[in-house]
């Protein structure tokens, strides 16, 4: 784990927007206290735009089905942040098909990870979809 | 879940997500019966659209939170309630959707924060995984415990060197754990151990098998003299693969190994689904698919392709689930008529129906051994109900046209099959050959005396040679014949040569006939039969 940890050092900081509390938590504690990643978790879109430039994340992990807005619209609004085009996303569902119609429209969005997830696989999971696209753009 | 028990020391955040999952999911079933109760059949969008949304919340996060059920429960609503939501929920439906709600009710209800599989680790370990099928010359280790016992545990290790075994004999040994696991720098496929001089050779066994032990996944099986009801139900709940009689002998060994090379065989599970309303016919595809099966759905009898496969080894289906729309005998007859298609004669039949009350036809089913269940239903016993139909109607499939049973194909059976084969080579342009082994003729000139027990010996070491696609049935003259997709004459004849040799060791004195052809032979006719190209070989193997 230590190795593989400083391989994608790359990958720090985590925004993390999921409208269920006990989810929110549980990917909270996946990726931060078993991860070992930096993460800041957003209940809402609204939420989430209004810290994320403060944040300044690595990446954005996105439920698809949000009270307010869906995964694939908010990620489009947090990328015209200053400094946060470049930053891709990763869709967290219970409805891969929804997600992959999203990712298919925007090359933004570089991974989808589905519901349930392993908590204790879920950090690795999302560093192997940052891995790849780290090295699809070497 | 990845992580064993320890959690590596994450329990507390994760252990707070679970409990904070249990408050708010007793709230939000709360909310689920609300809504399924105002929106009564034909009734409410809104009420429809905030159970589903309530359903998918909890499909959503309950799996994740160590409540797999719970997960799979909700989903299964959450797919009738968007399905309601587009086509109406009919009657049907709204029965299937209160049925699951109520469930999905129920289980929040009792959900506690200790029986989370995040909270409690791992369930116990998964019995060992199948055998890969196909393979040669398996690795065995046979442990006989105790002083005096070497000679019949080395004369079994000889005999099954001559099946192309490789044998690893741990003799002499007086406890279990010292001759097993000084034994573990070798991963054999096969694992026998002697019980009664090495009783504690079931948790030795169950050690060394396991997920953490070096020999993971390996099959092993032990061997009493007297194996008790007792005993079988021990070392088999410790995930031995059976208990073997003693004295043991090579032959027990290898077919027990075939059996669990066979059913180990990776086969996938195919399943028709007859139901003409689209939300259940969604559910139904959604429950079997998340159980491994691949789905075919049909919305009606005229779209079934009566007649099967052209390929005699293959129905198109195991298991036809067939949903009656209502209480009439219409569907129950439909389900009969099924049963009568030559080409769906081996497929397990699942018939769903809306009342407990059988007419005549849907109770014959029954008692025929067709499995009859009444809608709503609970989805791991319909998923369960189903997948079990369709391994009887594997397994019956395997055993129809053998030999007792056994391992060799009746001759109209095996020539049938190798009738299909040849045809797909001939398509495909690809070579296909055959072989021929059967009694010799004697110095003197004579039949071979005893040949059936010759027979049994040269099917034995067929078997442990032929790859899960090659044919071994039943030939003329007594013979045995082998068809082998795919492989040249030369590659025949090396094989044919390696087990000549080996009858040779096992059946001393005994002649052997040996003769092979191939469908591309200069001198094969180009509208060769399945019984010429075996004729073909026999021939060669006589002149």
């Amino acid at each position: 784990m230590t190795d593989r940890r400083r391989d994608v050092q790359d990958l720090r900081t985590v925004l993390v927007v999921e409208d269920d509390e006990a989810v929110r938590s549980l990917v909270a504690a996946a990726l931060g206290d078993i991860g070992g990643l930096d993460v800041r978790s957003c209940g809402s879109a609204t939420e989430a735009l209004a810290v994320v430039s403060d944040v300044a994340p690595d990446l954005f992990l996105l439920d698809v089905q949000l009270p307010d807005m869906d995964g694939a619209a908010l990620a489009g609004a947090l990328r015209t942040r200053p400094g946060l085009a470049g930053t891709p996303t990763v869709l967290l569902t219970g409805r891969p098909d929804l997600a992959e119609r999203m990712r298919h429209d925007d090359a933004a969005i570089i991974g989808v990870l589905g519901k349930p997830f392993d908590v204790f696989a879920l950090a690795d999971a999302l560093r192997a979809v940052w891995t790849a696209w780290r090295d699809s753009r070497a | 879940m990845t992580d064993p028990a320890g959690h590596g020391g994450h329990s507390g955040p994760v252990r707070r997500s679970v409990t904070l999952f249990v408050d708010q999911a007793r709230g939000q079933v709360a909310a689920l019966e609300r809504a399924v109760a105002d929106a009564g059949p034909g009734d409410a969008d809104a009420a429809l659209g905030a159970a589903r949304g309530l359903a998918h919340t909890l499909a959503g996060a309950a799996g994740s939170m160590g409540f797999p059920d719970l997960g799979r429960l909700a989903a299964a609503l959450e797919i009738l309630l968007e399905g309601a939501s587009t086509h109406g929920p009919s009657r049907r439906v709204w029965a299937q959707i209160r049925v699951l709600a109520h469930r999905v009710v129920g289980r929040v209800e009792a959900l506690s924060v200790d029986d989370s599989s995040l909270v409690t680790g791992p369930g116990p370990a998964p019995p060992p995984a199948p055998l890969a099928p196909g393979l040669p010359g398996a690795r065995v280790l046979v442990a006989w415990g105790g002083t005096g016992t070497v000679e019949a545990g080395s004369s079994v290790a000889e005999r099954l060197a001559l099946y192309g075994w490789k044998v690893r004999l741990v003799a002499d040994t007086t406890t279990a754990d010292e001759g097993l696991t000084a034994q573990t720098g070798v991963k054999p496929d096969l694992v026998v151990v002697d019980l009664d001089a090495l009783p504690e050779g079931v948790a030795t066994l169950t050690r060394l098998t396991g997920p953490d032990g070096p020999w993971s996944g390996v099959p092993w099986c032990g061997a009493a003299a007297q194996p008790s009801a007792a005993l079988r139900m021990r070392v088999v709940a410790a995930g031995a693969a059976g208990l073997l009689s003693v004295p043991l002998t090579a032959d027990a060994v290898v077919d027990r190994h075939a059996d669990l090379r066979e059913g180990g065989h990776e086969e996938a599970v195919r399943v028709l689904v007859l139901e003409g309303e689209p939300t259940l016919a969604n559910l139904w595809r959604w429950i079997l698919e998340g159980a491994g099966a691949l789905v075919d759905v049909v919305d009606g009898p005229d779209a079934v392709p009566f007649g099967g496969s052209d390929d005699p080894d293959e129905g198109i289906w195991d298991a036809v689930l067939l949903a009656a729309p209502d209480a009439s005998d219409g569907a129950a007859t439909l389900a009969m008529a099924l049963r009568r298609d030559p080409g769906l004669a081996a497929v397990g039949l699942v018939l769903l129906v809306p009342s407990p009350d059988l007419g005549p036809v849907a109770s014959t089913l029954a008692r025929g051994g067709d499995a009859v269940m009444t809608a709503p239903v609970e989805p791991d016993l319909l998923a369960a109900t189903v997948l079990g139909q369709a391994a009887r109607a594997q397994a019956a499939r395997r055993r129809a046209g053998r030999e007792g049973g056994g391992p060799v194909l009746l001759r109209g059976t095996l020539e049938r099959r190798l009738a299909y084969r040849m045809g797909r080579a001939r398509a495909l342009d690809m070579p296909l050959s055959v072989g021929w082994l059967g009694p010799g003729d004697t110095e003197a000139g004579g039949a071979v005396e005893d040949w059936a027990a010759a027979d049994r010996g040269l099917a034995r070491l067929l078997r442990e040679r032929v790859r899960p696609n090659d044919l071994l049935g039943r030939g003329p003259g007594d013979g045995l014949v082998v068809g082998l997709p795919a492989v040249t004459d030369a590659d025949a004849a090396t094989l044919l040569a390696t087990v000549r040799d080996a009858f040779a060791g096992l059946v001393p004195d005994t002649p052997l006939a040996v003769g092979w052809a191939g469908l591309t032979d200069p001198d094969a006719p180009a509208d060769e039969t399945a019984a010429g190209l075996i004729a073909r070989a026999r021939f060669r193997a006589r002149a």
